[in-house]
């Protein structure tokens, strides 16, 4: 960088650049509000045949939303977890396959049957009692089961399928 | 072939008492599946809650937080380390804090999990609530870097180290409760599990026993049920074998079942006339009435009735309609679900009727043959003994005249020849109304055994006067008073009979007869009469045949002995009519020794021993009051009525006769009698009518009648005690039963004290000796005779032995010849010994020197006969 050029033109550059800077940061941050929080994709082999769906916030609270209030064994109190059924998000992917994959931010990932996501169970959780819950909460994502409202959620298999802090739903054969 | 026909139902074998146990055991089965159900239910439950315990993931959370912190940390490092500090970088350390701060958040909310009563827990809370504030310290640390240099950075590394054996305590802690929590639970898992083995097996096993409790119980009812058809079955089966109709009756009369036999008695077997009534069936019309008025009442009737007869004889009807004669029995019964049931045995009677007349017409006819039998013995008897009778009676009165002693010998064989011929026929007659089965109506009267003996041997004396064979007699025990009360003519015939076949038999020797008085254990006082020969014997093999009648035993091939063969079959009859047995103990060439013994009561002797002598024409009594004594013969037969009549002139009665009953009566009113002699059979009025119509009211109601019959057997005692007879005497009639008779009935029982003038007494100086006015034929010759007659034949018979004893001394020609017949002189008036010893003499007439010892010896026994004659 030539040094002794106090010129008028070089300060302005640098004035743009800052500014560009802070707008993309700004954008960013814009953009960051329409942030993708979730990946859905099956991998049947054949890419032609392969499906990928991402998820905002925005597109999650366009699916039908589900809400229930239950207590959990991660939580000490009864919470209202709200938001679409886990079936909803898959056909709105519209990934086939048997075997859905639920991956974690921590890399953590369980295993589920297709067929024992029916209905409106279980939720990927957007809001817990109405609003959206940070990565420290467990969020953005976290797939809820309405354990007390029946003992069948209550097995070890079913916790293993609660997964919190979901990023990606792989399905597969 | 019908078997029992009964409509009831056969009720279900084994059902009712056990059905109640099958419902217990079915109850006891549910309860306890319901049990074990319930109780498996409940572990199963606890086993499944087991999965809500949430363990694994609970371990999950704890394991996983320091592997959080520990991607945090090492992010923290990679930044630090980095050239350049981008957002992206800084991104990452941000999202691994806050994946570290959820974890965090999520043990803190665990918490709750640890039992506080458990030691550790304190320690875990503790811990964790270190981690939560250094988190949230690193929290505030990391939100407050605006622009992160990297200073910044090492001093939150340097922070977040701080943590690590915090978090490795936290982790440990927890951990090790955890597993010690799971193994728990495990372990209660486990016990859950065994609880629930255990009450399986037991289950299992109560469920086992159930099952063979139950199969035992259904193998007993199948063989109480097997048990229950076999006695249904044997009792069908007797009740269709039985012989008499078996008919099942409701209580009110209708047929339930019936068998073969009924059906056939009842000739229905072509039709089933089973749920029928009586009324239908079996009862005839005029019974119907009753029953149909009331059938139950009529069954009670029926049972009443019953009830005293056991058996009922009454009319039925056949499904035919015919009637027949029936014997009904009836029982009350249960069937085999226990209604009242009636069993009717029915017999039909008409067969057994015909039969039992048949039978009865046989028996009459029998009875009519058995009383011609009897009449064609009575008469026979009459026919037969009659001219014997005459004979004898006419011989007894030739003997009045002055006959020379070869007269009276050639006479006294007559008459023996006649008294045996008779003798023979009432011997025959007396085994076939023996036979007939005519009852021994003889009354018990007193006699002397030994007078009679005395004659017998008498008798015997002169059959056996040819041979070389000695008759004699005694008597022990006695003390002298020898009479007994029992059956005379039995006696008689016995000892006669015994007697004479021993005469027929022996050829040499003696025959013997002895009397002992005796007492049994009772003290009452018998007679063993005992008659031995020294004979040929009979041997025991043929002693049974000897006693048969007409079976005579011979020795080789001659028939030596000449008899009817009936001897020793009378002897034995007569014995037992007396009650006594006859023995018999003999050897081949040993001699017979024939015994018997009879109940011998004590009577007073009859006054026999002395000669009673009628004096002249007097009195037959000096007792009776009339002055000249009336008498009335009775009888239909002329020879009879007038040997009768001599008899009772000799006694010193007046005698009328008279022909047949009605005459008898008629004459006896005419005339007062004291004795009548009534012969029993008669044409038109018989003895025993004609004594009843004497007896009641004519002028001689109160004489002596004597009936007078020729089988005194025959008789019938009933008639004898209706008639009013006093006693009935047997044809032939001897003088001097006659005089006794009467005077038995005249005297009454007890003796006449006054003594008669002796003529000859008996003298028992030595047995030998004995000459007793009733030994031998003596006694009837002394009846005949008078006194000075019979001294004067008696002293013939004396002087013609020793006469002959003279000539035997001496020598003379014809010596043998007198010797024998002083012999049967000497037998015939009763000199055993004598005779025997002339017997000798005729034996040894060659040999000198036996006959002149023979010849000694009798002349002595004569010179104390004599000497005994003389002093009497």
């Amino acid at each position: 960088m030539p040094e002794h050029q106090t010129h008028t033109p070089q300060r302005t550059r640098r004035f743009i650049c800052f500014l560009l800077f802070w707008t993309f940061a700004a954008f960013a941050q814009v953009a960051s509000a329409q942030d993708i929080l979730l990946r859905v994709d099956d991998s049947t082999g054949l890419s032609s045949d392969s499906h990928t769906a991402t998820f905002d916030r925005g597109q999650l609270d366009a699916l039908p939303q589900q809400e229930f209030t239950t207590s959990t064994i991660w939580t000490d109190a009864e919470r209202l977890f709200s938001g679409p059924a886990l079936h909803d998000v898959l056909d709105a992917a519209d990934v086939s396959g048997d075997t859905v994959h639920l991956v974690a931010a921590n890399g953590y990932e369980a295993r589920m049957p297709r067929d024992a996501i029916k209905g409106t169970v279980p939720i990927v959780a957007t809001n817990i009692d109405g609003k959206p819950f940070s990565v420290r909460e467990k969020g953005p994502l976290w797939v809820v089961f309405p354990y007390d409202l029946d003992a069948n959620y209550q097995t070890e298999e079913v916790y293993a399928w609660s997964i919190w802090q979901l990023t990606g739903v792989r399905v597969s054969e | 072939m019908p078997v029992l026909r009964i409509r009831d139902r056969e009720p279900d074998e084994g059902t009712g008492a056990s059905s109640s146990l099958w419902v217990a055991i079915m109850l006891t089965l549910s309860f306890g599946v319901l049990v074990t159900v319930l109780a498996g239910s409940f572990i199963v439950q606890s086993i499944v809650q087991t999965g809500r315990e949430s363990l694994d993931n609970r371990t999950w959370v704890f394991a996983q937080l320091e592997v959080d912190y520990l991607r945090f940390e090492t992010r923290l490092h990679r930044a630090i380390n980095a050239d350049r500090l981008t957002p992206d970088i800084m991104d990452r350390v941000m999202t691994s804090f806050d994946i570290y701060y959820s974890r965090v958040e999520t043990v803190d909310a665990g918490k709750r999990f640890f039992n506080e009563d458990t030691p550790g827990t304190a320690k875990i809370h503790d811990s964790i609530s270190r981690v939560v504030q250094h988190r949230d310290a690193l929290a505030t640390m990391l939100d407050q870097l605006g622009t992160p240099r990297r200073d910044d950075l090492e001093d939150i590394l340097d922070h977040s180290e701080e943590v690590i054996p915090t978090l490795r305590d936290v982790t440990t802690n927890a951990l090790k409760q955890l597993t010690s929590q799971y193994s728990a639970m495990r372990q209660s898992e486990e016990s859950a599990i065994k609880r629930f083995m255990a009450l399986s097996t037991i289950e299992a096993l109560v469920l086992l026993a159930i099952t063979m409790l139950a199969i035992r119980l259904a193998m007993r009812l199948r063989m109480r049920a097997k048990a229950m058809k076999r006695l249904r079955d044997s009792f069908r089966g007797i009740v269709e074998a039985s012989l008499d109709g078996v008919v099942l009756l409701s209580v009110e009369g209708r047929i339930l079942g019936y068998n073969t036999a009924a059906a056939k008695i009842f000739d229905c077997q072509d039709q089933d006339v089973v749920g029928q009534t009586l009324q239908d069936v079996a009862l005839p019309r005029l019974r119907q009435t009753a029953f149909k008025s009331d059938p139950t009442a009529f069954m009670n009737e029926a049972f009443d009735i019953l009830a005293i007869r056991r058996r009922l004889r009454t009319q039925l009807k056949t499904c035919r309609g015919q009637m027949f004669r029936a014997e009904v029995a009836l029982a009350r019964h249960e069937d085999a679900i226990g209604r009242s049931i009636i069993i009717a045995f029915v017999r039909d009677l008409e067969d057994t009727i015909a039969q039992e007349n048949k039978l009865k017409q046989a028996r009459d006819k029998a009875l009519q043959a058995m009383s011609a039998q009897e009449r064609f013995l009575n008469l026979m008897s009459h026919e037969m003994k009659t001219p014997l009778h005459g004979v004898i009676a006419s011989l007894d009165l030739l003997q009045d005249y002055d006959w020379t002693s070869d007269d009276l010998e050639n006479l006294q064989i007559a008459r023996d020849s006649a008294a045996a011929a008779l003798a023979q026929v009432e011997d025959v007659l007396a085994i076939s109304s023996n036979d007939a089965g005519t009852r021994d109506t003889t009354p018990f009267e007193p006699f002397d055994p030994m007078e009679i003996v005395k004659l017998i041997v008498g008798q015997a004396r002169l059959k056996a006067r040819n041979k070389d064979v000695t008759v004699a007699y005694r008597i022990t025990g006695d003390d002298g008073d020898s009479g007994i009360s029992g059956r005379k003519e039995a006696f008689r015939r016995a000892v006669a009979n015994l007697v004479d076949n021993a005469v027929k038999f022996t050829e040499h020797g003696s025959i013997n007869i002895h009397l002992v008085y005796w007492q049994d254990a009772a003290s009452d006082r018998r007679l063993t009469v005992k008659v031995s020969d020294t004979g040929p014997g009979i041997a025991p093999a043929v002693q049974e045949i000897a006693f048969a009648d007409f079976q005579t035993i011979s020795k080789g091939a001659a028939l030596k002995y000449v008899g009817s063969g009936l001897g020793l079959g009378i002897a034995k009859r007569a014995v037992d009519r007396m009650g006594g047995i006859l023995h018999l103990d003999s050897c081949e060439n040993e001699g017979s020794h024939f015994s018997f013994d009879i109940a011998a009561p004590f009577v007073s002797k009859p006054k026999l021993a002395s000669v009673e002598r009628p004096a002249t024409k007097q009195l037959a009594s000096p007792d009776d009051i009339q002055v000249f004594p009336r008498a009335l013969v009775v009888d239909d037969n002329a020879a009879n009525r007038i040997l009768m009549q001599k008899m009772l002139e000799r006694l010193g009665y007046t005698v009328q006769c008279a022909e047949n009953g009605e005459q008898a009566v008629e004459i006896a009113d005419m005339w007062r009698f004291t004795l009548i002699l009534m012969d029993i059979r008669m044409p038109g009025m018989d003895g025993f009518e004609a004594t009843m119509a004497i007896r009641s009211g004519s002028s001689s109601q109160d004489a002596l009648i004597l009936g007078v019959t020729a089988n005194l057997a025959s008789q019938d005692a009933e008639c004898f005690t209706a008639s009013g007879m006093q006693e009935m005497l047997a044809k032939p009639l001897t003088i001097g039963q006659l005089k006794e008779k009467i005077s038995h009935h005249v005297n009454g029982p007890k003796q006449d004290a006054r003594a008669r003038p002796p003529v000859v007494e008996a003298v028992d100086v030595e047995e030998e000796f004995v000459i007793s006015a009733t030994s031998g034929n003596l006694s009837y010759i002394s009846e005949t005779m008078e006194l000075d007659e019979l001294e004067a034949w008696l002293q013939a018979c004396l002087d013609e032995i020793r006469q002959a004893l003279d000539a035997a001394a001496r020598d003379r020609p014809g010596s043998i010849q007198a010797v024998h017949k002083a012999a049967g002189t000497a037998a015939f008036i009763g000199l055993p010994r004598l005779q025997s010893a002339l017997n000798q003499m005729e034996a040894a007439q060659a040999d000198a020197d036996p006959f002149a010892s023979a010849l000694l010896e009798a002349s002595d026994v004569f010179r104390k006969i004599r000497l005994d004659l003389s002093g009497a």
